[in-house]
């Protein structure tokens, strides 16, 4: 007996099985690397949060809070009177990891990247705040503004007045 | 005119002195006699003619035939002058108009928040009652979103 005939028709068969899996892990790849590349410069943001508090005595305006006085002085914040800066806290976001930070008043807050947004040309942030009073959660909310935007927060009581936080982003400058 | 016949209708008007009038009246000539007789005819009847008799005079009523013909007191009230009352409502009504022109500016124009509908808030959820996104701008037009929510030390927190 003699040894079985490879046909032709198999050995083809096997080239082609290895061409197509050579194929795919290229591809594979090339779709693993592109997404790192592209969304390397999309997953960081960094945050400037103010806790402001407001009180209705007149008091002279805290000029590290000018860059918030026109904010600060209309309706209906011009109910207060007085404006001062308790704290500002710098945070590092990092794309769907929420970073906490202190908010006057034994509460905790969080603040999340969820990613870059693109409308009319313009390139926008995406994030979500949260409040927390120990275990309970006072205010979640998802919000959108423009790199380097501002977005204020209000209504919590803090001695006798108000708490502003002032919530600036913007995406690291490459 | 002749001179003597000047002197005659002076004689006929009275207006030439006694003595004058006696001598021409005794010098006056049959023709002359007659233009005399003739103005004096005439004379008296253009006086019976202008002057009515005196039982007409006495019934004569001017006023009543003037009064008679003066528009009547309903012509001047349909006229254009506009009495004091209805001027003050006219004015008032103008004032009002004015004020609330001037409100419609002011609400127009005043720095105030108004309640945003875009789409920066995506989601918003809080632990009490009232909540609500203002839009705050600034001396440059851009708008600055507010998220306000009423939160009373008193109040038990519930979860979300």
């Amino acid at each position: 007996m003699g040894e079985p005939v490879k046909s032709a028709g198999h050995s083809t068969l096997r080239l082609f099985s290895l061409a197509t899996k050579a194929a795919a892990v290229a591809a594979g790849c090339l779709l693993a690397s592109a997404p790192s590349v592209a969304s390397a410069a999309d997953e960081q943001a960094t945050c400037l949060v103010r806790n402001i508090h407001a009180v209705h005595d007149q008091r002279p305006f805290d000029p590290q809070l000018e860059s918030l006085k026109p904010q600060l002085t209309r309706p209906p914040l011009s109910s207060w009177r007085g404006f001062q800066l308790l704290d500002k806290q710098d945070l590092s976001l990092t794309h769907g990891k929420a970073s906490s930070f202190n908010v006057p008043g034994d509460h905790k807050a969080t603040l999340e990247y969820l990613g870059a947004v693109e409308k009319d040309g313009k390139q926008r942030l995406r994030l979500r705040l949260q409040i927390h009073d120990g275990a309970a959660k006072l205010l979640s909310t998802v919000f959108v503004i423009d790199n380097g935007g501002t977005v204020l927060q209000a209504g919590i009581k803090h001695q006798n007045g108000l708490l502003v936080l002032g919530i600036t982003c913007q995406k690291p400058t490459p | 005119m002749a001179n003597r016949d000047l002197q005659i209708l002076r004689l006929h008007d009275g207006e030439l002195p006694e003595s004058e009038a006696r001598s021409l009246e005794s010098a006056l000539t049959t023709e002359e006699a007659q233009k005399l007789a003739a103005l004096s005819d005439l004379s008296t009847a253009l006086n019976a003619g202008m002057s009515p008799p005196e039982h007409e005079l006495a019934s004569l009523d001017l006023w009543a035939e003037l009064h008679s013909r003066l528009p009547s007191p309903e012509a001047h009230q349909s006229s254009a002058v506009i009495p004091i009352s209805r001027r003050k409502t006219v004015r008032f009504t103008a004032v009002l108009s004015a004020l609330a022109a001037a409100a419609g500016l002011l609400v127009m124009f005043r720095a105030t928040p108004k309640i945003s509908n875009r789409c920066d808030i995506e989601e918003l959820e809080v632990a009490g009652e009232n909540a609500a996104v203002l839009s705050i701008p600034d001396e440059n037009g851009h708008d600055t979103a507010l998220i306000w929510f009423d939160h009373q030390e008193t109040d038990a927190w519930e979860s979300l």
